[in-house]
């Protein structure tokens, strides 16, 4: 029972972070980002390489991570940020999907990611260094899961701030109708580029623990339905709601590993890991047809005819 | 030179298919604003209905009857509980878009619950013919004769039938469609029947080019789009077009001057995508105002 919660709390923290920036993209600012998972990926990849390949300590890695994470977003932005809602999903995910091709077999490339064999051996030093700052008494897991949610707190208070100040105010506005924002002579591309840039920062980030949490990294962990899951976790917390990406998160992976619990006798591991992506299928529709501003949102800060 | 010529042709074969399929999905987006994400997962339904007739031995052009009749029965089915109901109560695209890709994954999931996640064919691959200039298999042959009569059909359908005429004018301007007394609901029904018709046969194609098996649909999706895109979406002959396109474009990228390894050539079509979104967002034959 312990390790399962441990499990629930550790994984959802890493995704609350992950479906925090996705809900600054789409919640607060309209932005229908689905290739979430190029930024998560990005900041993952980004800070291996540079502990393993090129032997940068951990925590500069880690802000290198989330510089590039920034960067990778504003890469993406530049071409697309101008695009209608649902041409910006199409090309979001394309790009995800060119993204870990690359990461893959693209020549030269792979000689720094190793390919589809991955990378090892970055997270010894993060785990060791618990004994350093007096936290030996954790396991790996309990020290992983109390630094993502300090950083889940962090990043929902700062998000909870600038969504209150006149900057979030803007991107509220051009949520609900940019040309008026534009009117009132706002740089509505500006703010969508800063708006994208800091979201995928943070999925970036999210990026790093999850490669801390798992060990390795593989091109083909960065598939579309870890994007899929993000906007599952946003939409059932309630998009545009600060709480709702830390609610929706938790109660996603209780279900989620709530599958551990079926006896093999009944369904196959193979059979369940099925039912549970149409889970996460059902559960997207369900939300979306029932209750589109989801467990916590408002229906006012839904925009249901854009 | 000879290469080249090969992998065009092997592009024409992947082309077809694409094509079929991004007509079908083209249709849908003209007359209903749909950007379908789960299309990708009803190629696979049909494929995989159709691997179920010949598992009892039938032939294939016996197993594609119920195949397109359960395509159909599928998409008008959804029509009539999801789709129909949710336009009705004014759900916006972007609703419908994520509501799709969640639809995508049970349709996918499914498929893989009960086929598990093996490889199916239709029957062996026969040995490739050779055409002097390249060669193909026998079945590459009945792909590209196979789209090329569907498409026609469609063509035809769309310039010549009454119900071709109104699915334009509904693709056209909805609101003056309806004023001018055309039956929208029966039109966008009808539409989901042929669409639907049209994607199994599609995936019937794709799995006769080789193998039949949970995801083929999914990673033919983005595939799918580029060619909608490229040709102009909501536009059929666009979507032929932009098609033959992304196919020939992706196996011409393996060609050894060029050296690119063959797990990225579908990356080049995505980035060929990419591209034309940005430099002519309506596509070649589309227009501005579709946007």
């Amino acid at each position: 029972m312990i390790p399962y919660v441990e499990g629930v709390i550790l994984t959802a923290g890493i995704f609350a972070l992950l479906a925090q920036g996705l809900n600054l993209h789409w919640g607060f600012t309209g932005l229908l980002n689905f290739g979430h998972v190029a930024f998560f990926a990005v900041g993952a990849y980004t800070m291996g390489i540079l502990n393993t390949q090129l032997g940068v300590p951990l925590l500069p890695s880690f802000l290198a991570a989330m510089v590039a994470a920034t960067l990778m977003g504003i890469i993406v932005g530049l071409p697309a940020i101008r695009l209608r809602t649902d041409y910006l999903a199409i090309v979001t995910i394309t790009i995800g999907e060119i993204f870990r091709l690359v990461l893959k077999s693209a020549p030269g490339v792979t000689e720094l990611t190793r390919g589809p064999r991955g990378i090892r051996g970055f997270s010894n030093e993060f785990y060791f260094f618990r004994t350093d700052i007096g936290l030996g008494f954790l396991s790996p897991d309990q020290y992983l899961l109390l630094i993502v949610w300090i950083t889940v707190a962090v990043v929902g208070v700062l998000l909870w701030v600038l969504i209150k100040s006149p900057w979030g105010r803007v991107l509220k506005g051009i949520r609900e109708d940019e040309d008026a924002v534009r009117a009132l002579g706002k740089n509505v591309t500006a703010y969508k580029m800063q708006s994208f840039a800091l979201g995928a920062a943070i999925a970036g980030l999210a990026g790093v623990y999850f490669a801390m949490d798992i060990g390795s990294l593989a091109p083909d962990t960065y598939l579309p339905i870890i994007t899929f899951q993000a906007w599952t976790i946003m939409m059932l917390g309630g998009s545009a709601s600060h709480w709702g990406p830390i609610v929706g998160s938790i109660i996603f992976w209780a279900i989620f590993n709530g599958t551990l619990f079926i006896p093999r006798e009944i369904i196959s591991g193979a059979e369940a890991a099925y039912l549970r992506q149409i889970g996460i299928g059902a559960l997207i529709m369900a939300i979306m047809i029932f209750r589109p501003q989801g467990i916590l949102g408002s229906r006012e800060e839904m925009i249901l005819d854009k | 030179m000879e290469e080249a010529l090969q992998l065009i042709a092997n592009g024409v074969v992947i082309g077809s298919v694409i094509a079929v399929a991004a007509v079908g999905l083209t249709l849908v987006f003209g007359v209903l604003r749909l950007i379908n994400f789960a299309h990708g997962d009803f190629l696979t339904l049909g494929a995989f209905v159709a691997v179920v007739g010949t598992g009892f031995g039938l032939p294939l052009y016996v197993a594609a009857i119920p195949a397109l009749l359960v395509g159909a029965a599928f998409a008008g089915g959804l029509e009539k509980v999801l789709w129909g109901p949710l336009r009705r109560r004014g759900a916006s695209t972007v609703n419908l878009l994520i509501i799709s890709i969640g639809l995508a994954l049970v349709v996918r999931y499914t498929i893989f619950w009960i086929f598990g996640s093996g490889v199916y064919r239709y029957g062996p691959v026969s040995q490739r013919i050779d055409f002097g200039l390249f060669a193909l298999t026998p079945q590459d042959v009945v792909i590209i004769v196979g789209s090329a009569a569907a498409l026609v059909g469609v063509a035809l359908m769309l310039q010549k039938t009454r119900i071709g005429k109104a699915m334009r004018a509904l693709s056209d301007n909805r609101d003056l469609a309806e004023a001018s007394g055309i039956d929208v609901e029966r039109i966008t029904m009808i539409t989901w029947l042929i669409a639907g018709v049209l994607t199994a046969y599609g995936g019937i194609m794709l799995g006769l080019q080789g193998r039949v098996f949970a995801n083929m649909g999914w990673f033919l999706l983005l595939l799918i789009f580029a060619g909608v895109i490229l040709g102009g979406i909501g536009s059929a002959y666009g979507a032929m077009i932009g098609s033959m396109i992304i196919g020939i474009t992706q196996e011409l990228a393996t060609h050894s001057a060029i050296g690119l390894p063959s797990d990225l050539k579908t990356g080049v079509a995505f980035l060929a995508l990419i591209v034309v979104l940005l430099v002519r967002p309506q596509g070649i034959m589309g227009r501005k105002q579709a946007l």
